[in-house]
């Protein structure tokens, strides 16, 4: 059913996730960080610097936005460190940090997303030593989330390509667990329906 | 068994599945890195000047609202509605409330009331003025994602009496507005009903999230359609079918 899909496969992932990933030891290293242990923070960074890129990436329009808020969010991690609750995982604090920096940029950019996100954002043009196709469907797949009502946007970033559960998302964003299925399967049909007008999907 | 639309589905959520492979490009990771490890030391605690900018807002914004009533006439805003002139003078004035407001629980407590200005003028627009209706539709959905995002501020607060009141009093509005938006729906035609659908959605999450308080149930959501359960006997989880019920009419 629906709300099964990723749900078992996210358990798979936990199970694969190397040693260091256990979450005593990523509290440790935390609250090593929240003390002003630099590199404890910089081990959380490396980390956890993809799933925050991603993240960016999907929810804006283009890379360089993506990099500046990746970057703004572990800046402004690194100083709200003393006041981070070491009982909650520490990517959902990023993610929590990350959501208002995108949604404070997407407040300020509302109204002319809608031209923008018709055409191609000029950096959103493979270069030269960036041609893989890889890259170009992700950023088709961005254009197509951007077309998704922003929860629906956030829901669909953090389950379908963060692998993040449903009980995590619900922790995330303060909603509950039923509306959050609700909207990623919504979500998920939706960004489905963008991609075949497009003839992206068939 | 799975419906071939559920499978569906399914593929497609495994293909986009593979963009999970998507790593921060080489440069940001290195460059970023370093500048993590050289940005200055942890600040202690932020302590607020004085007589600093922060300070001074709540001054700065009594400042503007009355200039603004005095200077554009707060009657015809008032009674303005969205996408009318005037309309953005009574934003304004009510931006201004929020920057004058002492804490974020006052805060949450300001932006339901604006919430309810907004469902009002919703039912106006409906009433009186279908021009107005995706206009309206849209302020009132931002009214309500702005009450979601102080609600979730405040519920990371510390417990205190004020802060679980403002809780309380969101719960209450959200449910109320549930039932008055689901009453709305059913006057609409289809082609206005999507922005409906949504701001139940949203509300539904308010009232989800509000009733998150410990030792609360919170006031009882508005009725809504009953999911219909799917051959296996569990419930449905197929896109349109799934989740809350939106409690619009005609809808899943």
């Amino acid at each position: 059913m629906h709300a099964e899909i990723g749900r078992d496969r996210s358990a798979e992932v936990n199970e694969r996730r190397p040693p260091s990933d256990k979450p005593d030891d990523e509290a440790t290293l935390a609250r090593h960080a929240a003390a002003g242990d630099r590199r404890a923070f910089a081990a959380l960074y490396d980390r956890h610097l993809d799933a925050v890129y991603r993240y960016a990436f999907f929810r804006l329009r283009t890379d360089a936005e993506a990099e500046d808020v990746t970057s703004e969010v572990f800046h402004r991690a690194l100083v709200t460190m003393p006041r981070y609750e070491p009982r909650r995982p520490f990517l959902a604090f990023l993610y929590t940090i990350a959501r208002n920096i995108v949604a404070d940029r997407l407040r300020r950019q509302r109204p002319q997303a809608s031209f923008e996100d018709a055409f191609a954002h000029p950096t959103d043009a493979p270069g030269p030593e960036d041609t893989a196709t890889a890259m170009d469907d992700a950023r088709r797949l961005r254009r197509a989330i951007r077309r998704l009502n922003p929860l629906q946007q956030e829901i669909v970033v953090l389950r379908f390509l963060e692998d993040r559960s449903t009980k995590e998302i619900a922790a995330i964003t303060g909603k509950n667990e039923n509306t959050i299925r609700g909207i990623q399967m919504r979500g998920l049909a939706a960004l489905r329906e963008i991609l075949r007008g497009e003839g992206i999907v068939r | 068994m799975t419906e071939p639309r559920d499978r569906d589905l399914e593929d497609f959520a495994r293909d986009i599945a593979r963009h999970r492979r998507l790593s921060a490009p080489p440069a940001l990771r290195q460059g970023l890195r370093a500048s993590l490890l050289a940005a200055p030391g942890q600040p202690a605690p932020v302590r607020r000047p004085l007589f600093g900018v922060a300070a001074l807002r709540p001054v700065l914004a009594a400042v503007i609202v009355l200039a603004l009533l005095v200077a554009a006439g707060g009657s015809a805003a008032a009674s303005s509605l969205p996408g009318d002139p005037a309309f953005g003078l009574k934003r304004a004035v009510e931006e201004a409330q929020v920057a004058l407001a002492t804490d974020d629980v006052a805060r949450l407590d300001t932006l339901v009331t604006q919430s309810d200005r907004r469902i009002a003028d919703l039912e106006t627009a409906i009433a009186r003025r279908p021009a107005a209706l995706n206009p309206a539709t849209d302020e009132y959905l931002a009214a309500v994602e702005r009450v979601d995002a102080m609600l979730a501020r405040v519920l990371q607060e510390p417990t205190t009496p004020a802060r679980d009141a403002a809780i309380a009093r969101a719960a209450a509005k959200s449910a109320e507005h549930v039932a008055r938006l689901q009453a709305l729906a059913g006057r609409l035609p289809d082609a206005a009903q999507q922005g409906i659908e949504r701001a139940i959605e949203v509300q539904q999450a308010v009232h989800g999230k509000s009733n998150e308080l410990p030792g609360r149930g919170g006031a009882p959501i508005a009725p809504t359609t009953p999911t219909t359960p799917s051959a296996t006997g569990r419930p449905s989880t197929t896109p349109g079918r799934g989740g809350p019920p939106s409690g619009v009419p005609g809808r899943p």
